[in-house]
């Protein structure tokens, strides 16, 4: 469970970036978080995995509260991070990108060898695990990122802007692949971005606008949309 | 257990992956450190050798030689200095004697003519505090003596030149082991910085604080290592080629070479403080230069 209590969070400049937000996530729930550019999300985002520190208020993940930790570690193991960009490691091929977390983690080879094909089969990708990242397409390489980030079977997930490169179809497959590990892993997922066609998903949207929640839908007040495939 | 092993042999890894990546610097920061520790070492094996001749002069603080003018008889100042109780024994090296040796050592025969050596002789005191108080009084015999070599001068001198040798090492060390720390740390910064988004991507997937650091420190120790090894081996090979040449030269004749050249045990430890300076300081560099750059 994700929890936040009147979270402030201004830079050193006096520019706001959060404003007094208020959240209850709980265990499993997929929630997007949307808004134009520069309305908060990343930084909500970045505040949840201690990227970035916040200026008042409480945030409590798993009834920890993450501001009176001093090792960050062992809150970021429980946390797969997909980025827009993919952040792969260019030098190391598909394998082995999905596999460096757990080699830090010093698990066998025998264990990474279970896990890594298991993600990999969860993205579509078992394939292409010998193949250099340079070689897959925007949309490939960012199935690599999924797979990364849920390798070590996390409780939470957490995407920043994961479909922004991507062209309108790859992002439709990209956000019914994290519909699917919702369903199959029942991972908290929080999902930053500014497509507007998330509505399709019928999961809870938080619409942030200048630096505060203007919007908070849980799935049953939804609209009912045409099916995401039609689109 | 079988974890943290695992652990362990990654970062080993990927320190060498590190050190691989990092090309030409390597070698420009391993010859760095190879001169400075060399300069360390050719300063360690002077100030020993020096301090050991010293030493060997100290102990032979009971012994002075008196060395006689032309006029003087040397049996008449033999027996006036047998009269002193602090004099144990009195050798004269006669004028001939003393040309003999020097024909000896430049192994021509020169004419006696040329011979102006004089009349010396050594004495032998009980204790090395009689030797000063003794030459004090015998200095009083001016028309009979031309000059009375005494060690402790020459120790003197040595001390200075050991100091001196000690304080231009020192300064020469210092300025080459800044030029090796400043180097060394930035390297390791500028390999940080070249792998800063993979770093910053490392710690927010929770990878531990010493995972991410240890093999830039790992790098450090391993430039440590080659460069004292480097240094090392050179040094030996001075060493070799010193000894040997110093044996050829002269100084076997007379059996001084053991007197100050340090012995293998030495040189050992010499090559010891090496090594350990060496990794110690390239180590503390690339430790400083994750401290500086890598926030975890």
């Amino acid at each position: 469970m994700i929890e936040l209590y009147r979270v402030n969070k201004e830079y050193s400049n006096g520019q706001t970036a959060l404003k007094d937000i208020s959240l209850h996530i709980p265990m499993g729930q997929m929630v997007f978080l949307i808004g134009e550019s520069g309305a908060g999300k990343s930084t909500l985002l970045k505040i949840l995995y201690k990227a970035e520190e916040f200026s008042s208020g409480r945030v409590l993940i798993g009834r920890v509260d993450i501001s009176r930790l001093v090792d960050y570690s062992p809150l970021r193991r429980k946390i797969g991070l997909i980025f827009q960009d993919s952040s792969l490691l260019p030098q190391l091929n598909v394998f082995d990108n999905v596999a460096y977390i757990l080699r830090a983690q010093g698990a066998s080879e025998r264990e990474i060898q279970y896990r890594v094909e298991g993600a990999l089969n969860v993205v579509g990708l078992l394939d292409r695990s010998k193949d250099m990242t340079q070689h897959l397409s925007g949309g490939e390489r960012q199935r690599v990122g999924i797979a990364r980030a849920i390798v070590t079977n996390p409780p939470i997930l957490l995407a920043d802007e994961p479909t922004g490169n991507l062209d309108p179809v790859n992002s439709l497959k990209i956000f019914q692949l994290f519909r699917e590990i919702n369903e199959k892993l029942k991972m908290t997922m929080i999902i930053a971005t500014h497509d507007p066609r998330v509505h399709q998903l019928k999961k809870r949207i938080i619409q942030l606008g200048n630096s505060q929640i203007i919007m908070d839908t849980e799935p049953s007040e939804l609209p009912m949309f045409r099916s995401l495939t039609a689109v | 257990m079988m974890r943290l092993i695992r652990m362990l042999v990654r970062v080993f890894a990927e320190a060498g992956v590190g050190f691989i990546r990092s090309g030409w610097l390597n070698v420009v920061i391993v010859s760095i450190l190879m001169s400075t520790l060399i300069v360390f070492g050719i300063m360690l094996q002077f100030s020993l050798s020096l301090k050991k001749v010293a030493n060997n002069l100290l102990g032979s603080q009971s012994v002075f030689s008196i060395h006689l003018n032309e006029s003087a008889k040397p049996q008449e100042v033999m027996t006036r200095l047998k009269r002193y109780k602090e004099v144990t024994n009195t050798r004269l090296i006669s004028r001939e004697e003393a040309w003999q040796e020097v024909n000896k050592l430049v192994q021509i025969d020169l004419d006696e003519s040329l011979n102006n050596m004089p009349n010396t002789i050594v004495v032998t005191v009980k204790r090395p505090l009689d030797a000063p108080i003794l030459i004090q009084k015998i200095n009083a015999w001016q028309s009979e003596i031309e000059h009375i070599s005494y060690a402790p001068n020459m120790v003197k001198k040595l001390n200075v030149v050991k100091n001196l040798l000690i304080i231009l090492g020192t300064f020469i060390s210092i300025l080459l082991a800044i030029a090796t720390f400043v180097i060394n740390l930035n390297t390791i910064e500028l390999v940080i910085r070249a792998r800063k988004d993979e770093l910053s991507l490392l710690r927010f997937m929770g990878v531990t604080n010493w995972f991410i650091k240890g093999p830039f420190v790992l790098q450090g120790i391993l430039y440590g290592l080659i460069g004292s090894i480097a240094a090392g081996c050179i040094l030996l090979l001075i060493d070799g080629i010193a000894r040997y040449n110093w044996q050829k030269i002269a100084m076997e004749q007379f059996g001084l070479i053991e007197l100050f050249w340090p012995s293998s045990g030495e040189l050992s430890q010499i090559l010891l403080i090496l090594t350990l300076s060496g990794i110690s300081f390239s180590s503390a560099s690339s430790f400083w230069a994750t401290e500086r750059r890598l926030s975890i």
